[in-house]
């Protein structure tokens, strides 16, 4: 939505226009003229084109008709009036008249005709020539070759052929310039309605223009209406300062007399002040209801206040003369103070006593606990060299668990071999089974057959069989051999694990042993430890005693320190007070004196200031 | 494939005092006629060619005395579970007697014993030669 912010396009159009005026009216007025001009001059050029063809469709008409005439008039009187002089001149003359007029007709042929006209051309040209031999002839008197020739077949035929050429190239040229008719006719159309086109937008581009000159004008009216109207505001503006300025001249008037009476009121007041400055505090002051007559009120009132509290001063005065007995008062506190001062020494001294003995208390615990200590360090000895034994005995186990560890990877090994073995041993038999078999399958092949040779065969499988079977055998011895030794050495084996067991079963036995002395220590440790434990809280219950007693002397020293600071400031305090008191006294005194006071000035009365006496 | 074995009532190659050699492969006991055994031994896995375009019961061959020996695996054949060969395998090499199975290894998991037909435990099947399928020797087509 931008009706607000946005002009339209209409209204941005309008706003150009109205910022371009002249050069919009100039552009139009030119557009406009070149458009009537365009228009004007495609009107005449199509309206020229349209008359020239339409003298050119009325021409061709004639030089048809002409052509028909001279050939009507010509040709079928030739051959009936030879030897006629006025006849052969009629000839002549036409004869040339109507190569003219086909030659004019030539200049407007369309291109499509061209050839029908060639061959009427050339047609006519044959009739003319025979023409002109049939007059040669009638010249010479040879009229019946003359009617031969005019009245021939050739003759005729030719004429008949030039009849219709001509005719069609007549119909041609009728039919170019009825197109170029109605080509010109819509040429002029098109003129007229771009004429109108023209027109139009000429009255549009007007109207638009005498629009955007009302609106100038009206706003022109409108701007010129707010200029006298803010012109009119002016001259009220200007009657309204004139009448400003005279009032202000008639308020200056009188605010230059009211200066007058101030500066009069200002020398009487100045001469009050002097004779108050003076002392004379019996002056009075004009009051009026000026400014001056209010400062005059407010001087009488202070000088009333003045007098009134010099007259307080002095009385004062005399009172600090009489409360010089206060401070026999204080020096008598003092003195209760030191008195008090000495009792709490004495509290203190007796507070040293109690902390001397708490201390020779705790040197006796500390001596008890240092035995303990000492007693604790030589069972912390013992367990060292209990703890290296023990150490010493788990090395020489582990040496023996790892002893015991090979031996048994080499039993496995053992086993490994004799599974090895029992392997072969198996493969054996069943190689021995199977060469068994075969010697059963070849004797029973030789039972069968009856052969001497088949049995030499058979004898030959036999011995290789036995030679297989001793083969075996042999293996077999080999493998028991290999067995018995690793017999053997499994049994080394095992009885050196033997005794590597009973080994460390005496390293268990001593280790055990060592780990209960161990203990006994430690026990020994436990129990030193209770009583060093003991000792220590006492020691500690002792030395918060000693730290209690001993923050209690310090409170009390520094409460007698605190209390005999205060009294040396107070004494301090007391004698400048009373020296300052004096002289303050001394000096008031004097100045009042100065002063005249009036005497009807009353006296307050004041309660007496008795001095404080602490018990 | 059909079974390739029959029991001794239905059977008529067999005669009563025929020896026969007892094997057995996986819980299955059987028993091979002596007669057409050539001899039986043991050779190592890696000395067998495996032939992967036959079928399953081929296991392979075997170069053996100069000739190539084929070998077919008694438990496929009785179609039983396949399972891998044994580092040493068990080999009955049959003779020209065999018939169909003329120059074939049996393999077999172990040989028992050699007994005669009365001497045969119950449920012992016994090998017939004439009902190994020719087809096994012609590689598959798919």
């Amino acid at each position: 939505m931008n009706t607000n912010s946005q002009p339209s396009s209409f209204q941005k159009v309008e706003q150009f226009i109205r910022a371009n005026l002249v050069k919009v009216i100039i552009s139009s007025a030119c557009l406009n003229l070149g458009l009537t001009g365009m228009a004007t001059w495609n009107v005449w050029n199509a309206s020229q084109q349209l008359r020239l063809t339409v003298e050119r469709q009325a021409n061709s008409q004639e030089l048809s008709s002409k052509v028909a005439y001279l050939e009507v008039s010509f040709s079928e009187n030739t051959a009936l009036v030879p030897g006629q002089q006025l006849w052969e001149k009629h000839y002549n003359d036409n004869s040339f008249d109507i190569q003219k007029v086909t030659t004019d007709m030539a200049k407007d042929l369309p291109a499509s005709v061209r050839d029908v006209f060639d061959q009427a051309n050339s047609s006519m040209k044959k009739l003319l020539a025979m023409e002109s031999q049939a007059l040669q002839l009638v010249k010479n008197r040879q009229l019946a070759a003359a009617s031969a020739i005019m009245l021939s077949k050739q003759y005729s035929q030719e004429k008949e052929l030039y009849t219709q050429s001509a005719q069609t190239i007549i119909n041609k040229i009728k039919e170019s310039i009825n197109n170029q008719i109605i080509a010109q006719r819509r040429a002029l159309e098109q003129s007229i309605l771009l004429a109108i086109a023209s027109l139009s937008l000429l009255t549009i581009t007007s109207i638009g223009t005498v629009i955007a000159v009302k609106g100038y004008v009206r706003d022109r009216q409108i701007t010129q209406a707010a200029l006298q109207q803010s012109q009119d505001k002016l001259l009220a503006s200007n009657l309204e300062l004139e009448q400003e300025s005279l009032h202000r001249q008639q308020r200056e008037q009188l605010t230059r007399q009211e200066n007058e009476q101030f500066q009069q009121d200002i020398g009487e007041l100045l001469a009050i002040v002097s004779e108050i400055e003076n002392g004379n505090l019996t002056v009075t002051a004009q009051v009026n209801n000026r400014e001056t007559g209010l400062i005059g009120d407010t001087i009488n009132r202070l000088i009333e206040g003045l007098g009134r509290t010099l007259k307080q001063v002095s009385s004062a005065a005399e009172r600090v003369d009489a409360t010089s007995s206060h401070q026999k008062n204080i020096a008598v506190q003092v003195a209760k103070n030191a008195l008090k001062q000495t009792e709490e020494v004495d509290q203190i001294l007796a507070l040293n006593r109690k902390v001397r003995q708490s201390a020779q208390n705790t040197v006796q615990q500390l001596a008890v606990t240092n035995q303990s200590i000492t007693t604790l360090q030589t069972a912390v000895s013992e367990s060292q060299s209990t703890i290296k034994s023990l150490d010493q005995e788990i090395t020489i186990l582990q040496t023996g668990s790892d002893r015991m560890v090979q031996e048994i990877k080499t039993l496995g090994e053992f086993v490994g071999l004799t599974d090895k073995f029992v392997e072969d041993q198996g493969e054996i038999v069943t190689q021995t089974q199977i060469l068994a078999l075969n010697a059963a399958l070849v004797a029973a092949r030789a039972a069968d057959q009856k052969d001497p040779k088949q049995f030499s065969i058979v004898a030959r499988e036999f011995e290789s069989i036995a030679n297989q079977v001793s083969q075996l055998a042999q293996q077999t011895n080999e493998g028991l051999a290999s067995l018995e030794q690793s017999s053997s050495q499994i049994q080394q084996v095992m009885s050196t694990v033997d005794v590597n067991i009973q080994q460390l079963g005496s390293l268990v036995n001593s280790f055990t042993q060592g780990v209960k002395q161990a203990s006994d220590v430690f026990e020994t440790v436990q129990l030193v430890t209770e009583q060093t434990v003991q000792s220590g809280q006492i020691v500690a219950t002792a030395s918060q005693r000693i730290v209690n007693a001993t923050n209690e002397a310090a409170t009390a020293m520094e409460s007698i320190s605190t209390l005999a600071h205060a009294i040396a400031d107070q004494s301090q305090d007391a004698e400048q007070l009373g020296d300052h008191l004096n002289n303050l006294s001394t000096d008031l005194l004097k100045n009042i004196q100065v002063f005249k006071l009036p005497e009807e000035v009353e006296m307050p009365t004041f309660a007496t200031l008795e001095p404080a006496v602490h018990s | 494939m059909d079974a390739l074995i029959k029991t001794i009532k239905d059977h008529d190659i067999l005669a009563a005092q025929q020896r026969l050699l007892l094997t057995r492969t996986r819980d299955c006991l059987l028993a091979i006629p002596a007669a057409l055994v050539t001899k039986i031994f043991r050779i190592e896995k890696s000395k067998i060619l495996t032939l992967p375009f036959y079928d399953k019961a081929v296991a392979g061959i075997i170069y053996l005395d100069g000739q190539v020996l084929p070998l077919l695996s008694i438990s496929l054949l009785m179609q039983q579970p396949e399972v891998a060969l044994p580092e040493m395998v068990t080999i009955i090499h049959l003779g020209v007697a065999a018939g169909n199975a003329a120059e074939v290894g049996l393999i077999i998991e172990q040989v028992l014993q050699s007994a005669s037909q009365s001497e045969l435990p119950a449920h012992t099947t016994i090998f017939d030669p004439k009902l190994v399928p020719t087809e096994l020797w012609q590689p598959l087509t798919q």
